[in-house]
């Protein structure tokens, strides 16, 4: 039941963030699907060979966000909420757009110029 | 569940050392066989090997069953296991007597039933055969006392010298003593006070040795 | 009990040229604790006096709700311990160790023992003097593995281990934690592998603890600040910060209590935050231990 993860020892972000990517990810391609049972916290910490505080932080924040669902003594599961895979992807571009914003401006770049490398982007995408 | 272990540790100590158990009565044995094939000189010689062989018995064993396992890092590994340094001590006095005791009581036997059957030696010598082939037991247990209070290759060094130098005095000692050499070439084993209480100083150093050792083991505060 | 699998009180003890110092420490069941330190620091002196292997000179120490070192022989029923420094017999066979330990304690699980054996690469016939540094290190934690005690107690247990075979241990001792009553605390320098671990992290220097938090929270705390100070003037330390290097324009900040208020006080002194970056433990550890140490005096600021 437990997919592929892959914590990556270069990347400079902390474990639990990569874990919370990696599980919206899942649930955005639909792998898992909305009300799907997903491994306990302790079963995912051996799986990846990580500290269960790691990934009952991960837990603990995505169903903040209204991505996950843990009961006592149930276990945890994906939100039933329709369309939360599209959701996910939403907030993943939304993330990316301010990531985006932000380079921009340290750069001292205007916000036309993002606009057309925006459309830039695009172009070279459809081409491929 | 909480049973002691210690009787596990004696029986791996005995497996481990099998092979000095082994030597030490085959040296001794052979010894024996010199004093019961040859002549005088022969028996001279065989006599001399046989209080040799135990006295290296009572040297090197401490050295490999005590010294060796805190030098080659195995006491970690035993005192992971559920035992307190005072069962560690009691396993090990036990061991370490227990591997002496095969070639010494061997020895002793064959001795004295060489004395009775093949009389190389007058019969009255049997108790002064006893007497001197309780030294080095007496060494032996101190000892180990030492390689165990001590920790170290040096204490145990220092005691087998001590030891050794020990032996002669106490020949000499025994030689001297008015009257006692003259029972010697009798024809009947004598015990007399004397002799008892010789005896019984050797078996006393020998108590008073395992029992201090187990005191101060027991007051160690940094076993390793 | 109460819930602690390991609860030191005010531990002391002196040597000639150390001395631990009124140590606290607890750790609660079910938890992964790492205790790092740097060479010398005591977390072998600490971890001795939990196996009642030292006496110590002061404090109280309870590991499985027994008193140590008067009840070792109690506890040491459901601990297994390993270290650096200890070695199995090396005229004896890896099988033989197996054998050894098995007939002594009843929790011993042979099936487990087995798979160990192949996923560690060990063989039972393996005469221990033949056996690499890396293969004897694994040799050693099967022994204590396959006894599924309550708590392991572990001293450098990756130390000296090629890649591979730490990749191994690791895996193995995270897989101890499926069961909610079994505890670890291990000791290391390599902060990766602590990092990885560990529920709570325990910093040690020169017998004293520094610190000891939960993991997560405490990855949380520590933030490094990359600031332009176009103005050119130094930059305070504020609470919160625990080291400012600066030269000319550029600052970069050390905090090891950071919330984002903290960005927000120094942009408005005229700075401005290039990043706010987390830091990986080896910083966190290096820049700790020099922190403590000028705390104490003993090491002048640079």
């Amino acid at each position: 039941m437990s997919g592929v993860f892959e914590i990556s020892q270069s990347d400079k972000r902390p474990m639990y963030l990569q874990i919370m990517e990696q599980i919206k990810r899942k649930i955005a391609v639909g792998d898992w699907a909305e009300g799907q049972a997903i491994p306990s916290i302790r079963q995912l910490a051996v799986d990846l060979e990580v500290s269960v505080i790691t990934v009952k932080r991960a837990y603990l924040e995505l169903e903040r966000e209204g991505v996950i669902v843990t009961q006592q003594g149930r276990g945890s599961h994906v939100a039933s909420t329709p369309g939360l895979g599209a959701r996910l992807h939403e907030q993943e571009l939304a993330n990316h757009l301010t990531q985006a914003t932000r380079i921009a401006a340290l750069l001292g770049m205007e916000p036309s110029e993002l606009a057309e490398r925006l459309r830039a982007a695009q172009a070279e995408k459809e081409q491929v | 569940m909480t049973r002691s272990v210690t009787w596990d540790l004696v029986k791996k100590d005995w497996w481990l050392y099998r092979l000095h158990i082994v030597i030490s009565t085959a040296a001794g044995v052979a010894a024996l066989g010199l004093c019961f094939k040859g002549g005088e000189v022969a028996g001279v010689i065989g006599a001399v090997w046989i209080f040799t062989a135990l006295v290296i018995v009572a040297c090197m064993l401490p050295m490999s069953a005590i010294v060796n396992e805190r030098k080659k890092q195995h006491l970690p590994f035993v005192m992971s296991l559920p035992v307190s340094v005072r069962e560690y001590t009691a396993a090990k006095l036990v061991s370490s007597v227990g591997m002496f005791l095969m070639p010494w009581l061997v020895l002793v036997a064959a001795t004295v039933a060489l004395i009775e059957v093949r009389g190389f030696l007058p019969k009255g010598s049997i108790p002064f055969a006893v007497i001197v082939l309780l030294l080095p037991f007496v060494g032996f247990c101190l000892i180990t006392g030492s390689a165990l209070v001590g920790e170290s290759e040096g204490w145990t060094i220092a005691a087998t010298v001590a030891c050794n130098s020990s032996y002669w005095l106490a020949w000499f000692l025994i030689a001297r003593t008015p009257g006692l050499m003259e029972l010697a070439k009798g024809n009947t084993p004598v015990w007399n006070g004397q002799l008892l209480w010789i005896v019984a100083g050797e078996l006393g150093v020998i108590a008073g040795s395992l029992g201090l050792t187990f005191l101060l083991q027991s007051r160690k505060r940094d076993f390793i | 009990m109460n819930g602690l699998a390991i609860d030191l009180r005010g531990v002391g003890k002196k040597y000639k040229f150390f001395s631990l110092n009124r140590i606290h420490l607890q750790v609660p069941e079910g938890q992964i604790m790492g205790l790092i330190g740097p060479n010398g620091a005591g977390k072998s002196t600490t971890i001795r006096i939990l196996m009642g292997l030292v006496h110590q000179d002061c404090g109280e120490a309870f590991v499985l709700g027994r008193r140590m070192p008067d009840e070792q022989i109690a506890a040491k029923w459901d601990i297994g311990f390993a270290s650096e420094d200890m070695r199995l017999y090396d005229a004896m066979t890896v099988g033989w160790h197996l054998r050894f330990i098995a007939s002594m304690f009843p929790g011993w699980d042979n099936a487990y023992a087995q798979v160990l054996l192949k996923r560690f690469g060990l063989q039972a016939e393996q005469v221990v003097r033949g056996l690499s540094h890396g293969q004897r290190v694994k040799a050693m934690l099967l022994l204590v593995l396959a006894r599924k005690p309550k708590l392991l107690v572990l001293d450098e247990p990756t130390t000296g281990l090629d890649p591979v075979a730490r990749h191994e241990v690791l895996r193995e001792l995270t897989a101890v934690m499926k069961d909610e009553g079994r505890t670890i605390l291990f000791s290391s320098h390599n902060t990766h592998d602590v990092e990885q671990i560990s529920d709570t992290i325990t910093f040690i220097d020169r017998g004293r603890i520094i610190d000891s938090m939960d993991k997560e929270m405490y990855l949380d705390r520590w933030r490094r600040l990359r600031l332009e100070v176009p103005s050119g003037e130094r930059l305070p330390a504020l609470p919160g910060i625990i080291g400012v290097r600066q030269e000319g324009r550029l600052a970069i900040l050390t905090a090891n209590a950071f919330e984002p208020g903290l960005a927000n006080e120094y942009e408005s002194r005229g700075a401005r935050v290039q990043a706010i970056e987390t830091m990986t433990l080896e910083e966190i550890f290096v820049a700790n231990v020099e922190r403590s140490r000028v705390d104490c005096g003993e090491e002048v600021e640079a």
